[in-house]
């Protein structure tokens, strides 16, 4: 439930409850002004009545009009009663309250009961308005309070829903900092500024994170070339002797892996911070035709069996990515298939898909696109192709999924979302 | 042939100025962007390597300069930026061809080479060894004035070897030199052994003379046996 929902509604409940208890009190007040009124009238009319048989010396039995007045004979004197009952009324057609007071009064030594009844109709009528009235105004008021808090209470929590907007789409790679408009309610002003200091700092920290890894594989660079040009040189040497040669050149493999690993790090971090922008038409079954034939030899020389077909794919990519796209799967399709095996590659308008014939994977297929996950303790694999091929995929908003099935192992990339 | 290196890194700038010196090139060092503006205004150079970052200025602006000043100079930038940026700046700026670190020796030879040769022959330089003659332009190799049929793997191979005649070249230089960064597996090696194989026959039935010498453990030698 929203909140402007629910306070409106506890508004609602309250305001309801206060009036209908408000109502009731007061009704009950008004009743008892009312009665007390009444009382006070009969009381007044009763001290009429003795003081006209004071003086009179006779009953008035049809002096006042406005009230009846009843005089029955009684054998002694009788207290005085108030008390209330109904009467039929013909003109009304109904039975109305009435309130009467009977006291005893004496004329020439024969006791009288003085009945005097005062109807309660008209007061009835006067709570009924008031109370029909008040209730009027008692639901216009709750609707219009609840409009009008229902609007500004809208009007108050828009800096509120600004903030919220902001945080839900809020991307540390694409927005530096959420910076709201001060609203001029301190409490929201206080909330956008914490949650810009708050941003700030999380995308400074991304960003140094970022730049730590791209710096410290190009500084890497430097040494490894030195190291690796430095045997070079050093194997040019006539006379080094057999057994130091297997040495060196073990130095120089492991020397060639750290800077493959080092590189393929400095391209995943390069696709991460978007080093790649600017974005072409590239047609990849024209890079997969030139990969294929550059493989040519390493498919032949492996005996494999290589059926492809190519439709024109176009795709918006960087052309550098594209073919670093499509090497690695095909490196890795041509690494991982067994001699005189088989590669399956197609490609249309909407993807792109290299098959290899091969035994089950023997770990969870769902960790072959993370970093440095190696089905086999094969040396020379980075463990980074297939990290960088999902890198590629996230940076251009294209997938990239595998399957196995009946001995074939195929990476699908597709692009028809992109477009 | 006369090379500026223009690295700040003294160890690896030793060795690329050990590499070149072999043949016989003139081999120069500027170790900082002050004294590669010094040598640069005095001399005259047919290649220069360039390094994008260097202490006292940006290789870019020297290649700048330079292609005001000389144009016939061929350009090198080898950076360890590998920066698409600053690679297409490069180019842009005139240089002929851009490395990043790190890099095989041969390699680097290998392409200096080709600059110089587009650079001062247009590309119609030939490039010779005893018998053995190549045409970069036409793709052409000729033994004993007959046609040799290449394939491309073995032209690229042929050309490779006769860049860098009289030197050991590793098995991964050549792999990678032939299959690009991306190759990585040593199964490649028999793929060398293979294409070296070919070609030597094929180059023997034409009456030429075995050059493709067999360096156990490292690689092979072109050179006169």
């Amino acid at each position: 439930m929203k909140l402007l929902t629910r306070s409106t509604l506890v508004l609602l409940i309250v305001t309801i409850v206060v009036f209908f208890l408000g109502g009731f009190v007061f009704y009950d007040q008004l009743n008892q002004i009312m009665d007390e009124e009444a009382i006070e009238a009969l009381i007044a009319r009763k001290e009429q009545v003795e003081e006209y048989i004071d003086s009179e010396n006779e009953l008035p039995e049809h002096v006042f009009f406005e009230d009846e007045i009843l005089f029955d004979s009684t054998a002694a004197n009788v207290p005085q009663t108030i008390s209330n009952l109904k009467v039929f009324v013909e003109a009304e057609d109904d039975s109305v309250p009435f309130k009467q007071i009977q006291f005893g009064v004496q004329l020439a030594e024969v006791h009288y009961r003085c009945t005097i009844r005062k109807s309660l109709f008209e007061s009835d009528d006067i709570i009924e308005t008031i109370l029909i009235s008040l209730s009027i105004i008692a639901l216009v008021l709750v609707v219009i309070f609840s409009a009008v808090n229902y609007i500004f209470s809208k009007m108050m929590w828009r800096p509120f829903f600004r903030i919220i907007k902001g945080l839900k789409e809020y991307d540390v790679d694409k927005h530096h900092v959420i910076k709201a408009a001060k609203s001029g309610t301190s409490e929201f002003d206080a909330m956008a500024a914490t949650i810009e200091s708050m941003t700030l700092k999380i995308s400074g920290d991304f960003n140094s994170l970022k730049s730590f890894t791209e710096n410290a594989s190009h500084e890497l660079q430097t040494p490894l070339a030195t190291i690796k040009n430095k045997i070079e040189v050093m194997l040019q040497s006539e006379n080094i002797p057999p057994q130091e040669v297997q040495q060196i050149m073990e130095i120089s493999r492991q020397v060639s892996r750290l800077s493959k690993i080092n590189k393929a790090l400095l391209l995943l971090s390069k696709i991460e911070n978007n080093q790649y922008p600017g974005k072409n038409e590239i047609d990849l079954s024209l890079v997969l035709d030139e990969k294929i034939s550059q493989y040519q030899d390493l498919i032949a020389m492996k005996g494999l069996t290589c059926r492809s077909s190519l439709k024109s794919s176009q795709v918006f990519i960087h052309p550098d990515l594209a073919e670093v796209l499509v090497s690695n799967l095909l490196m890795n399709a041509i690494r991982y298939c067994p001699e005189n095996g088989e590669l399956k590659i197609s490609c249309d308008q909407n993807h792109l898909e290299i098959a290899n014939s091969g035994s089950k994977l023997t770990s969870d297929e769902n960790q072959i696109f993370l970093r440095f996950y190696k089905e086999n303790t094969n040396e020379d694999s980075t463990g980074l192709g297939l990290a960088i091929v999902k890198q590629i995929a996230l940076a251009n908003g294209h997938e990239v999924k595998y399957s196995y099935m009946n001995n074939i192992h195929t990476f699908r990339y597709d692009f028809s979302k992109s477009r | 042939m006369k090379i500026l290196v223009v690295e700040d890194e003294k160890a690896l700038a030793e060795s690329i100025v050990d590499y070149l010196r072999k043949d016989g090139s003139v081999c120069e060092l500027a170790q900082d962007y002050h004294s590669a503006q010094l040598k640069l205004g005095v001399y005259e150079y047919d290649c220069v390597l360039v390094d994008i970052t260097l202490p006292g200025g940006n290789g870019l602006e020297l290649i700048r300069t330079l292609k005001q000043e000389k144009a016939s100079c061929g350009i090198i930038i080898i950076s360890a930026k590998n920066s698409v940026d600053d690679k297409i700046d490069g180019l842009d700026l005139g240089a002929d061809d851009y490395l990043s670190k790190p890099f095989n020796l041969a390699e680097l030879n290998a392409r200096i080479k080709s600059v110089i040769r587009r650079r001062k022959f247009e590309g119609n330089e030939v490039v010779t060894f005893n018998e053995i003659e190549l045409r970069p332009t036409e793709r052409l190799v000729l033994i004993h004035s007959k046609p040799l049929t290449l394939t491309r793997k073995e032209y690229d191979l042929l050309l490779f070897f006769m860049g860098n005649k009289e030197r050991i070249i590793t098995k991964e230089a050549i792999a990678e030199h032939l299959w690009g960064d991306y190759i990585d597996k040593l199964d490649s090696f028999d793929f060398i052994y293979t294409h070296i194989k070919n070609l030597r026959k094929k180059m023997l039935a034409l009456g030429g003379n075995d050059y493709l010498n067999t360096v156990y453990g490292i690689g092979y030698k072109f050179a006169e046996a």
